[in-house]
């Protein structure tokens, strides 16, 4: 008895984590991944999640100062458009919002000034019908590679 | 029979395990009240993100400054650390340090602060982020510095990402806070030797805003408890001298300068005088000696 108690506290455990660990590294597959970054790194605050279509959700990253950026949103196939805005933490006023640009995937940016800004994803799946509650969730990435900007002039 | 009835009891537990888990346990996180035009659309939670130590050290070592084995917390303290909170902080203190001879390609003062991590890590029951895998990449490397850089990278990453994605985000807030002490007195030492003075302060001003969201995330967990109360007190006297003496200019702007491609330009700050330096650098020394006192 005793053994089936910690076998079936094992299973339990691990399918948590399993199910938990689904999304991770999402940002890292190909859709998410912006042209042209041969030069670039990975910068460490990418992320990987689950989220609810239709629900924002919102992360806080740092920006360095000096650096060019790209970026890569993506989510599962049938949920696009994404929309994903970059927000002044400061003021909260908005700095892009790829609703403008058509639910573009990627975007580049430089930023002059090391900044506090918030990300905002929202998966739109605008051409998606639910079943139930379930269907809704649904991983989403964000890729984000940096990179000094090149000293340009002679 | 009996056999059969065990089954269906570990096959009900696994289904209300992914139940569970796919019904998205609510993380400690701040609301925020953004909305969008769409009556469908809801606010979820907002999720603090910690750039990691080499990224941090990487924009604060700017070029011209020396290595100093003297900015490294002293190695044994990880022996010494017995409560959790403690191995959290020093495990923080740590990952900064390793960051840093890693920056400078101190081989052997890195391996020592590997092992130290390595056996915190253990403890704190996270030991699968420092697998020996990584240190024979390293070792694998040795001559080559572009892929020790990504190597390192790699695991930075790597770290941080599984102890978030693991659930483990109470602990990566104390690890964090650690960290970022740690950092920041590095940061604020190296400027004595820094061939350009004005640059190396001027990253200071850039740890600022890390600082921001590695104290928002301590405080999003640990703000009410009795045991961080010295710890906080000591955080937030730090994180209110940024709030008041660099204001911001407020003169941010976007230019765009293609399709697909724009410029965040402004976002002046105020700078620093060598008083208020001076006073930094006394709270971060003081911060830091307690980390590593393990008085927290």
């Amino acid at each position: 008895m005793f053994k089936q108690i910690i076998l079936s506290a094992s299973l339990f455990i691990a399918a948590i984590v399993t199910v938990q660990a689904q999304c991770t590294g999402f940002h890292t597959i190909r859709e998410c991944t912006p042209p042209d970054i041969s030069d670039f790194k990975r910068f460490g605050q990418s992320r990987s999640r689950m989220v609810e279509a239709k629900k924002t959700f919102t992360y806080q990253v740092v920006l360095f100062g000096g650096y060019d950026y790209k970026i890569g949103i993506c989510t599962e196939k049938g949920y696009y458009p994404v929309q994903f805005r970059i927000i002044n933490a400061e003021d909260n006023s908005v700095f892009y919002d790829n609703a403008n640009d058509d639910y573009v995937e990627t975007v580049g940016f430089t930023v002059e000034k090391t900044k506090n800004v918030l990300f905002e994803i929202t998966v739109l799946a605008s051409k998606k019908e639910f079943k139930d509650a379930t269907d809704s969730r649904v991983c989403a990435g964000v890729a984000i590679y940096w990179r000094k900007v090149p000293k340009t002039g002679f | 029979m009996k056999q059969y009835r065990f089954y269906f009891v570990v096959l009900a537990m696994l289904f209300a395990a992914m139940f569970y888990s796919c019904s998205g346990g609510k993380t400690n996180q701040a609301d925020v009240n953004t909305e969008l035009s769409e009556d469908t659309l809801v606010q979820d939670q907002m999720e603090i993100m910690l750039p990691t130590p080499s990224e941090v050290l990487s924009i604060v070592l700017t070029s011209g400054i020396k290595y100093s084995d003297s900015y490294m917390a002293p190695l044994g303290i990880e022996k010494k650390a017995v409560m959790v909170k403690h191995k959290a902080l020093i495990l923080g203190v740590y990952f900064a340090d390793f960051a840093y001879t890693n920056y400078y390609n101190q081989r052997n003062a890195s391996s020592e602060y590997f092992k130290a991590l390595q056996e915190l890590t253990r403890d704190l029951g996270i030991g699968s982020i420092l697998n020996d895998a990584y240190f024979k990449r390293f070792d694998a490397n040795l001559n080559n510095p572009d892929s020790l850089d990504a190597i390192f990278e790699d695991f930075s990453q790597n770290a941080y990402n599984t102890i978030l994605e693991s659930g483990n985000r109470e602990l990566l807030s104390m690890i964090g806070i650690g960290a970022a002490i740690e950092v920041l007195q590095i940061g604020i030492n190296s400027i004595e030797n820094a061939a350009n003075p004005d640059e190396a302060i001027a990253t200071v001003i850039d740890q600022s805003a890390v600082f921001d969201n590695y104290y928002n995330n301590f405080i999003a967990y640990n703000s009410s408890k009795p045991e961080f109360k010295s710890l906080t007190e000591d955080v937030t006297e730090i994180f209110k001298f940024f709030k008041e003496k660099l204001s911001s200019a407020g003169n941010e702007s976007v230019v765009t300068d293609s399709k697909e491609h724009f410029t965040i330009t402004g976002g002046d700050t105020t700078k620093l005088s060598k008083a208020d330096l001076a006073q930094l650098r006394n709270m971060v020394a003081n911060a830091r000696k307690k980390l590593i006192d393990l008085k927290y």
